[in-house]
């Protein structure tokens, strides 16, 4: 049978984007999957609607709810407009001008009597690549540190890849899933968090694919897939080692590539010699049968591809059960060939060098890693914080983190609405949303599109990008460093990183669907990473056990940071986050469609809910060592036993007004060093009955 | 109260635990041949082919005869002596009894052929009888097995577990004449002949052959079929039936037939001395006669009427039928009532599949299911023998259903449906 | 002692009971993975259709079991609290309770080689077929609780 798709046609097919009368062309920037959207706009250049692109030929009009949902929040009554300050516990509205004299002032100041290390930034949500870059420069011009998406979300992946690859970016865009024989999705619900493109998979299976999932839930992604595994949750690991250990012993494993390609594999052997199926089913709860078919399906389809979610990062023990599954695609020689390599939203193009001259480079003077930063909000070594995102929702242990936030001396934040960090703010900033900023935005498939400005600026909104290259103004550094305008940024980030050199805002205005990354000085584009076989590691070769900071050695998760140490006899359940697809981090509550698609619940097993006493929509406490909180019950059979699941989305400070479910989380890495935890949690649970109800 | 109870097996200890619970206070005490802990019979031949360990063969644990308050004495009862409410035992002593329950069971039947009292010549009734044949068979490699009725087969089975060569030879011209329809029994025969058994049916020995061996004794060298044909085998196994264990009754105005002749409460001719098991002969309610059923099933159901209505309540028995099961080469086999009626009466409705080894067979008398006969699937067996036993009016339309379709409870509530009320 | 109820006139016959069984014998305790496991779990609990009625059969826990009297193993027994267990150790799969039991409520196990009956999910607070009856046909309560209960249902109806 052939294929039903050949995406080298696809973009003869399809018109180039362009504005077309008020209907716009963008980039969704939510999720890094890239999705094209049309956005209606009204003759004052007000967003009124905003739907799935046809003509993309990546989400060919396909979308998920929170894009569309933007246009609630756009121009509510949470959207932030005007420069902020808190004058006796209350906002006043200032102008951008005394806005940026104080901050600058401020900055100064802690600089020279704190050092560089005293003033920080959340940044996860600071904007587009203009906004992106600015802040890069910004950093390098002042040291200071910042605190992205990376160790709430993607750290330990990049990590481990890094170390084995030496990238840490997806190796294969997800349109090549129909190319592939077999896709592996572990811990991942792309059916929900990237709606937009899950038909790549559905294609796939069109064209011959056999796509498998695991995950201890029965989710939306299990239900249209060829297989679904449930295993128990956080022993992915085991049944990874299992399957390298089966492709090993039965010789499946693609005996030249290993040879030419790869280092370590004896260690890699030795590593995985006692891990026998046996042992993998006792661990993982998947049937021995099972795991064996599995290896020979793997051992005999290729190309396959892999597509790891947060399901097996934001965990305890990610750092090895990642290298196990990513050693099992690179023994297997499924990398760098069409339909083989990994699959992420992780999309590394390196970063611009030299923008700064070197004389001018100022190095943070503290080195802090996510954890350590708690420790130095709460002693004061930090005195000024510059926040774009919602840390006090989004990091674990959130009341903690609140109550470090707050104790710092001088808070800016940069954001769209008031949200639960904005609150503690003593500067609050306007930010525009990334409809009204254009800028180079990647994707899923390893592209990079243009994404123009569909809107004006809200009130006085203003990008990252123009706020500090005027705070760099006023506060006396090289303004000639920073971009005048996104555009200018593009051209600046791309002469300065001799990997996108080749794409040019013009090439990818003229390309539908963007321009695949790499594209050097010749301006060929790679379509997948490692097609030629050379890594950029030290070796030059895939290095199987990676950097040796991570071992490949099964670890339990009640045993692994976050559980070690507490009696299961007192929290005998497992308390996991998990996501839905009309949610993206805290900013969609603002909107009323989310609020009406998604409310806050705890998903139940039957039984586990007879064992608590609570039938549905019963509200629940649940408790971790590091805090509590009540959700209603839903109970279904599509999760496992003693496992609880909700949504890590809801905040104090929106109309769900929840306390955030990150305050039950402890802070905790996995041993790769990199994530924070939000899965696999210890916890008890038990029916919360108010009084009048 | 006194009780007494002869024999411990299935009919003596259901009776034992009935008295016991309904009569605390009560004095038990079962006498038995056999000096050691209840067990099951029917699990001999999986001891014998080592797919249990001894200690699963028991039934009840250690500390049962102290637990339950049962005294026990391990010695065969030689006389009843109904008059003076006594029982002799073979080392002379007297017991007394109130209330007298023989469940003596049945031994088995060694026809009187030339060299039956060799050394290799074996039956398969007891524990004993088991170990005995566990000890003698290092030496062998073909056996010659008596009987093709489930207790020969099983024995069969038992030794061909052990890699021993199974020779079967039956008089009738099928297995297990008795428990299965010529149908139903070449497809056990099929099965069987593939896992490597040779059967000769039609078929008996006359003679079995012996040599000298090494103790000045003789053993067992062959076998001498009708046929003339001889068969070289070092063990024979007798398995060509059972009678039951009258003896201790002779002379004490029991009544016998075949077996002791009891009422529906298990008593027998002379008060206070009741019977139930192998050795009782009970109504038999489809043939409607007295009639020997000596199956577990029916001797646990007996011991229980008869442990009620000596301990003062009463209980009646609402009969025997016969009823099998087996398992051969993971197959399973069941089969209820009665198999073959003469010409000319009842209907039967029959299904087989024998490339899959699926048969069934429904034989009704009067719109009433009154006997069966399942190969391969089984689940459901239950429901049909329950229709058996209770005579209920079936309607043909579900027979005929029932040969194709999986076998479920209907539940006594709906239309349409066979069960009406019992004894309609 | 409490026990499962069947009520006929409120089953739909979505054999949702039968799901939930199978899980809750699963090894991997996942209705998703159970149809892979070997031996591959089996329902206790077995619904069926004559006509448009649905019967769903379950071990009725007789107070006089016939799989009890049976069993040549012992296997099958009754439990302190007057349930009927099953003992599977003890089994040797000789299917004389699947033989005798009148609602044929005993499952031949045929690959473990063992019989398999409800053991009314004996370490939860409820067993799990009777969660999984969303329309409430089958009840778990005592004789007494469901005489009350029956009752009551009929007032309502007429």
């Amino acid at each position: 049978m052939g294929f039903y798709i050949r995406p080298q046609v696809l973009s003869h097919n399809s018109k180039p984007m362009a504005h077309h009368g008020d209907m716009r062309t963008s980039i969704c920037s939510l999720c890094n999957g890239g999705c094209g959207l049309k956005v209606s706009v009204d003759q004052s250049a007000k967003v009124q609607a905003v739907f799935g692109d046809p003509d993309n030929p990546y989400n060919k009009g396909k979308l998920c709810p929170k894009p569309m949902e933007i246009v609630q929040t756009l121009y509510g009554p949470d959207r932030v407009g005007y420069p902020l300050k808190k004058v006796n516990g209350q906002f006043v509205r200032i102008s951008w001008d005394e806005a940026l004299n104080i901050i600058a002032q401020k900055h100064l100041n802690y600089l020279n009597n704190d050092g560089s290390g005293s003033i920080v930034g959340f940044t996860s949500k600071i904007g587009g690549s203009y906004s992106k870059l600015a802040l890069s420069i910004f950093s390098e011009l002042t040291g200071m540190a910042n605190f992205g998406t990376g160790p709430i979300c993607y750290d330990s992946e990049e990590k481990v890849r890094k170390a084995m690859f030496g990238s840490g970016s997806a190796s294969t865009p997800l349109s090549d899933a129909i190319f592939a024989k077999l896709i592996l999705i572990i811990g991942n619900n792309c059916a929900q968090t990237k709606a937009g493109q899950f038909q790549w998979l559905q294609e796939a299976r069109r064209a011959g694919a056999k796509v498998v999932v695991i995950d201890p839930r029965y989710t939306e992604t299990a239900q249209q897939v060829d297989q679904f595994i449930q295993i128990k949750p956080g022993t992915d690991g085991a049944l990874g080692m299992a399957l390298l250990h089966l492709i090993i012993k039965n010789k499946q494993y693609d005996e030249e590539f290993v040879r030419e390609k790869t280092k370590d594999f004896d260690q890699l052997a030795k590593a995985v010699a006692d891990f026998t199926p046996e042992k993998a089913a006792q661990i993982t709860g998947v049937p021995q049968e099972v795991i064996e078919k599995l290896a020979r399906d793997l051992g005999t389809s290729r190309p396959a591809m892999l597509w790891p979610g947060r399901g097996i990062v934001c965990v305890n023990n990610a750092g090895s059960t990642l290298l196990a599954f990513e050693a099992l695609m690179a023994i297997l020689g499924n990398i760098g060939k069409p339909g083989s390599g990994i699959v992420s939203h992780i999309n590394g193009y390196g970063k611009a060098n030299n923008l700064v001259p070197p004389e001018a480079v100022v190095k943070p003077h503290r080195k802090r890693n996510a954890q350590e930063l708690y420790q130095a909000l709460e002693e004061g070594e930090i005195k000024m914080l510059y926040i774009a995102g919602n840390p006090c929702a989004n990091w674990p242990d959130s009341n903690r983190m609140s109550k470090g936030i707050a104790g710092v001396d001088f808070v800016v934040c940069h954001t769209l609405v008031l949200d639960d960090s904005a609150m503690l703010a003593d500067i609050v900033l306007p930010a525009v949303h990334w409809l009204e900023e254009s800028g180079m935005q990647a994707g899923i498939n390893r592209v990079m599109q243009w994404k123009e400005k569909t809107g004006e600026p809200y009130a006085e909104a203003k990008s990252g990008g123009d706020f500090f290259r005027q705070l760099a103004s006023k506060m006396g550094l090289p303004v000639s460093c920073f971009p005048d305008n996104p555009e200018e940024a593009w051209e600046l980030e791309r002469t300065h990183n001799p990997a996108i050199v080749g794409i040019t805002v013009e090439r990818m205005r003229q390309t539908p669907g963007g321009v695949h990354y790499p594209c050097p000085e010749n301006g060929e584009e790679s379509v997948r990473l490692f097609a030629n076989a050379v890594f950029p590691t030290a070796s030059g070769k895939i290095e199987l056990l990676g950097d040796k900071r991570v071992e490949l050695k099964y670890s339990d998760p009640l045993e692994a940071p976050g559980n070690a140490g507490m009696l299961q006899t007192e929290y005998p359940y497992l308390f996991s986050t998990v996501k839905v697809a009309a949610h993206y981090h805290t900013e969609c509550q603002y909107s009323e469609w989310a609020r009406e698609l998604e409310k806050p619940y705890v998903e139940l097993h039957p039984l586990t809910a007879v064992e608590l006493e609570v039938t549905d929509g019963e509200e629940l406490r649940i408790e971790t060592a590091t805090g509590s909180l009540v959700l209603p019950v839903r109970i279904t059979h599509t999760v496992p036993r003693n496992v609880l699941f909700t949504q890590p989305y809801y905040t104090m400070k929106s109309g769900y007004e929840t306390l955030p479910v990150n305050s039950l989380f402890p802070v905790a890495c996995d041993q790769a060093g990199g994530n924070f935890v939000n899965k696999n949690i210890l916890c008890r649970a038990y029916a919360e009955r108010r009084l009048g109800r | 109260m006194r009780y007494l109870i002869v024999g411990n097996s299935a009919a003596g200890i259901f009776a034992a635990e009935t008295i016991r619970g309904l009569d605390q206070a009560g004095q038990i005490i079962m006498v038995s041949q056999e000096d050691n802990l209840p067990y099951s019979r029917c699990l001999t031949s999986y001891l014998l082919g080592q797919e249990i360990p001894e200690q699963r063969i028991y039934i009840r644990n250690d500390n049962y005869y102290s637990e339950t308050g049962i005294e026990f004495i391990g010695q065969n009862v030689e006389q009843v002596d109904a008059r003076a409410k006594s029982v002799l035992l073979a080392n002379g002593e007297k017991l007394s009894y109130d209330k007298l329950l023989i469940a003596t069971g049945s031994s088995p039947f060694t026809p009187p052929i030339d060299g039956s009292n060799l050394e290799g010549v074996f039956q398969l009734r007891t524990l004993e009888d088991a170990k005995k044949i566990a000890d003698f068979v290092p030496n062998v490699k073909e056996a010659v097995v008596v009987g093709a009725g489930l207790v020969g087969l099983k024995g069969a089975h038992g030794l061909h577990e052990l890699g021993i060569n199974v020779n079967v030879v039956e008089f009738a011209p099928q297995l297990m004449p008795l428990s299965l329809d010529s149908e139903a029994a070449g497809m056990v025969a099929g099965l069987l002949e593939k896992d490597g058994y040779r059967f000769y049916l039609n078929n008996k020995v006359v003679k079995i052959l012996g040599e000298k061996n090494n103790n000045g004794g003789m053993t067992v060298s062959g076998v001498v079929l009708d046929s003339g044909e001889q068969i070289a085998c070092q063990l024979v196994l007798m398995a060509v039936g059972v009678r039951p264990n009258t003896a201790l009754v002779r002379d004490s105005g029991v009544k016998v037939n075949k077996g002791i002749i009891v009422n529906d409460r298990m008593q027998t001719s002379v008060e206070d001395i009741y019977s139930a098991g192998d050795v009782a002969e009970t109504y038999d309610l489809l043939w409607d006669e007295n009639r020997i059923n000596a199956l577990w099933p029916m001797a646990t159901a007996q011991g229980i009427v008869a442990g009620c209505n000596m301990a003062g309540i009463e209980r009646r028995y609402e009969g025997s039928m016969g009823l099998n099961s087996a398992v051969f080469c993971g197959v399973g086999v069941i089969s209820a009532g009665i198999l073959n009626l003469p010409d000319g009466e009842g209907q039967v409705f029959r299904a087989a599949e024998p490339q899959r080894n699926y048969y069934r067979k429904f034989i009704l008398r009067d719109d009433r299911l009154v006997g069966m006969i399942m190969v391969g699937e089984i689940e459901g067996a239950g429901f049909l023998s329950a229709l058996i036993r209770k005579r209920v009016k079936v309607n043909k339309t579900v027979v005929n259903q029932w040969l194709t379709d999986k076998i479920s409870y209907q539940g006594y509530f709906s239309e349409g449906i066979p069960m009406g009320k019992v004894g309609q | 002692m409490p026990k499962i109820y069947f009520r006929p006139e409120r089953c739909d016959g979505c054999r949702a009971c039968e799901l939930a069984c199978i899980e809750k014998h699963s090894q991997t305790q996942s209705i998703f993975m159970a149809n892979l496991e070997k031996p591959s779990p089996q329902s206790r609990i077995r619904v069926s259709q004559s006509a448009n009625q649905f019967a769903a059969v379950v071990c009725q826990q007789c107070l006089q079991a016939m799989c009890v009297e049976a069993c040549m193993t012992g296997a099958m027994q009754y439990s302190e609290s007057g349930a009927v267990i099953h003992d599977a150790k003890q089994c040797v799969g000789c299917w004389m309770c699947v033989m005798v039991c009148p609602f044929g409520a005993v499952i031949p196990l045929a690959e473990a080689k063992k019989a398999g009956k409800c053991n009314l999910c004996e370490e939860e607070k409820l067993p799990a077929c009777v969660l999984a009856c969303t329309r409430k046909a089958l009840w778990y309560c005592t004789g007494e609780e469901y005489e009350i209960k029956a009752a009551g249902e009929l007032e309502c109806a007429t």
